[in-house]
């Protein structure tokens, strides 16, 4: 791109302008408004607060169920993270190994997608309902042990990372079996020259040449993950006792629930935080 | 060459389990939509049934449904608009433009696709209530300009890319201004792809929960609300109708992720894989 002329950079800051105020106005400004709201204590009602300084970040950090919390989150997204991404590459390169049949079953496989995370909790607390489900009739009628699932704590968590699974494992397939299309088929005949079998050509050629694909994969999976809420939500509310209360669930609870938004505000920067952190890694790893 | 015909076949075996799978929950809100109240919870689960439509009559006629769809409908077209008119023109210059501070802006708007929407959400809830805007369209419409915004930069700058500079300047040539050379020539071109882009983010709007039940939730009830609070009671839930709801509020959706199959993985990643 050559330098611009005066015309042009008027016009394309002309362009960017409304972007940059909208966003200014609705993420920019908000934030450091939270900012300041963390430091505030509510007590007196939300029309008279009162500056505490570090007091709620202190009061958090002392709450155990702050700690539990941030005890789930990681659970919940190293698993999710984990188990769809080697069940996605698992599907995908079944995919990519069948001639016959490959659009209807990638239709089927985009479908969770677009479905509303809501339904999707609804729907799979409604097959996984102890007593009138058809999940544990099913694991009932073939002599297998049932479950609580999401009713109890044991298994709460576990549950809400299966539906995630369900929903999300799509993308993964999506993503890797539409890199397995582009993959260069001459890598493939000089392992077949050098007489790879299928397992060490899938470890030693296609994970390699797919690795920017994996990367996007674990940094969008790891993000998602990480803003889950709608599911949780929809299924458990973060119990049952805190089994499944997230990050983003406790701070949903202490700001709508508990009315303490300004420990929401403080998990609020927490989380800011850390998605800082995350971003600015996945810039330095991401592909371009 | 030969691959054994066995192999294959255990192959395909297995891709029908794993479809199973994800078929299975969107089988049964199907089926469960078409019980009567009472087969919805017989013990054990009835597979055979006499099916009603009653559920979606139901739906329709005696709960708020029918103004949440128009609720969901009215704040989705509302911010996925707004989202393109200020969105496009930047996903443009992303594509054409070099100048100081642009590829900054550009990662700026990237990263507010990670972030956790409550974190925005805590002080929305304040500041909005100061503007009155809670529990109005406007509110969850600005929410869902943050949720979608990201989307329609990026994923817009990728159609402009794979659109010749040569047509612009032979446009600029015959003496067509710059903003008359987008409009008339580059945006026509870009077209499907900005649709592409306009169904996708429809998509993430109408699904959105947690903007909706957070700035809203009783004047304005988009569906992903009333789902989760309309058929969820203390006692009971009526499965039957909330799984009608449910089939209706997944249809829109369907269609469009079938419609724009092309380009879901350029969107999902932001254009990052091609």
């Amino acid at each position: 791109m050559s330098t611009l002329s005066r015309v042009e950079r008027r016009f394309a800051y002309r362009l960017t302008l409304p972007i940059v105020i909208v966003l200014f106005c609705l993420l920019i400004f908000p934030l450091a408004y939270s900012v300041f709201i963390s430091t505030q204590s509510s007590v007196g009602g939300l029309e008279e607060l009162k500056f505490v300084g570090l007091k709620n970040y202190i009061e958090l950090l002392r709450s155990k169920i702050f700690l539990n919390s941030i005890k789930n989150t990681v659970l919940f997204v190293v698993s999710t993270v984990i188990i769809t991404i080697v069940l996605g590459f698992f599907v995908a390169l079944l995919l990519n190994s069948i001639k016959k049949g490959v659009k209807i079953f990638r239709i089927i496989f985009i479908l969770p997608l677009a479905i509303a995370p809501v339904v999707v909790g609804l729907t799979w607390g409604m097959m996984l309902n102890p007593i009138y489900g058809i999940v544990n009739h099913i694991l009932d009628t073939l002599n297998l042990p049932v479950s609580g699932w999401a009713t109890e704590i044991k298994t709460a968590l576990i549950t809400i990372i299966l539906i995630d699974t369900w929903q999300w494992t799509p993308f993964i397939i999506t993503i890797l079996y539409a890199g397995m299309q582009m993959l260069p088929k001459e890598s493939y005949e000089a392992g077949k020259m050098d007489g790879v079998n299928k397992f060490q050509e899938i470890i030693y050629i296609t994970i390699p040449l797919l690795k920017p694909i994996f990367i996007i994969g674990l940094i969008f999976r790891f993000m998602d993950a990480f803003k889950s809420f709608d599911v949780i939500y929809a299924i458990t509310k973060g119990g049952p006792g805190h089994a499944t209360e997230t990050l983003v669930v406790r701070a949903y609870l202490e700001s709508l629930s508990f009315h303490r938004l300004e420990m929401g505000a403080v998990i609020g920067v927490f989380l800011l935080i850390v998605t800082f952190i995350i971003t600015k890694i996945s810039l330095k790893y991401m592909p371009k | 060459m030969l691959e054994k015909k066995s192999n294959i076949i255990l192959r395909y075996i297995l891709l029908i389990i794993i479809a199973f799978f994800f078929l299975s929950p969107l089988i049964w809100i199907i089926i469960q939509s078409l019980k009567s109240y009472f087969d919805t919870i017989a013990i054990p689960p009835k597979i055979l049934f006499k099916p009603t439509l009653s559920n979606y009559v139901t739906v329709f006629a005696k709960t708020g449904f029918t103004k949440s769809f128009l609720d969901s409908l009215f704040v989705t077209i509302g911010s996925v608009v707004i989202c393109l008119l200020i969105g496009t023109p930047f996903g443009y210059v992303l594509s054409r433009f070099e100048f100081k501070g642009k590829s900054d802006i550009g990662f700026f708007i990237l990263s507010t696709r990670m972030l956790p929407p409550i974190v925005i959400i805590v002080p929305f809830i304040r500041l909005f209530a100061k503007l009155h805007l809670i529990d109005t369209y406007w509110g969850v419409i600005l929410g869902h300009i943050l949720l979608n915004i990201a989307l329609i930069v990026w994923m817009t700058k990728g159609f402009f890319d794979g659109i010749s500079k040569e047509i612009e300047e032979a446009a600029r040539i015959d003496g067509c201004s710059l903003i008359k050379t987008l409009i008339k020539i580059v945006i026509p071109l870009a077209l499907p792809g900005i649709i592409s882009t306009a169904i996708l983010s429809f998509l993430f709007s109408w699904n959105d929960l947690l903007f909706a039940l957070t700035l809203s939730s009783f004047k304005v009830k988009t569906i992903p609300v009333f789902m989760a609070s309309e058929f969820v009671g203390y006692l009971a839930v009526n499965w039957g109708a909330l799984s009608a709801a449910g089939v209706v509020a997944i249809i829109p959706t369907t269609i469009f992720i079938i419609l724009v199959q092309k380009h879901i993985v350029k969107g999902l990643t932001f254009g990052a894989i091609k």
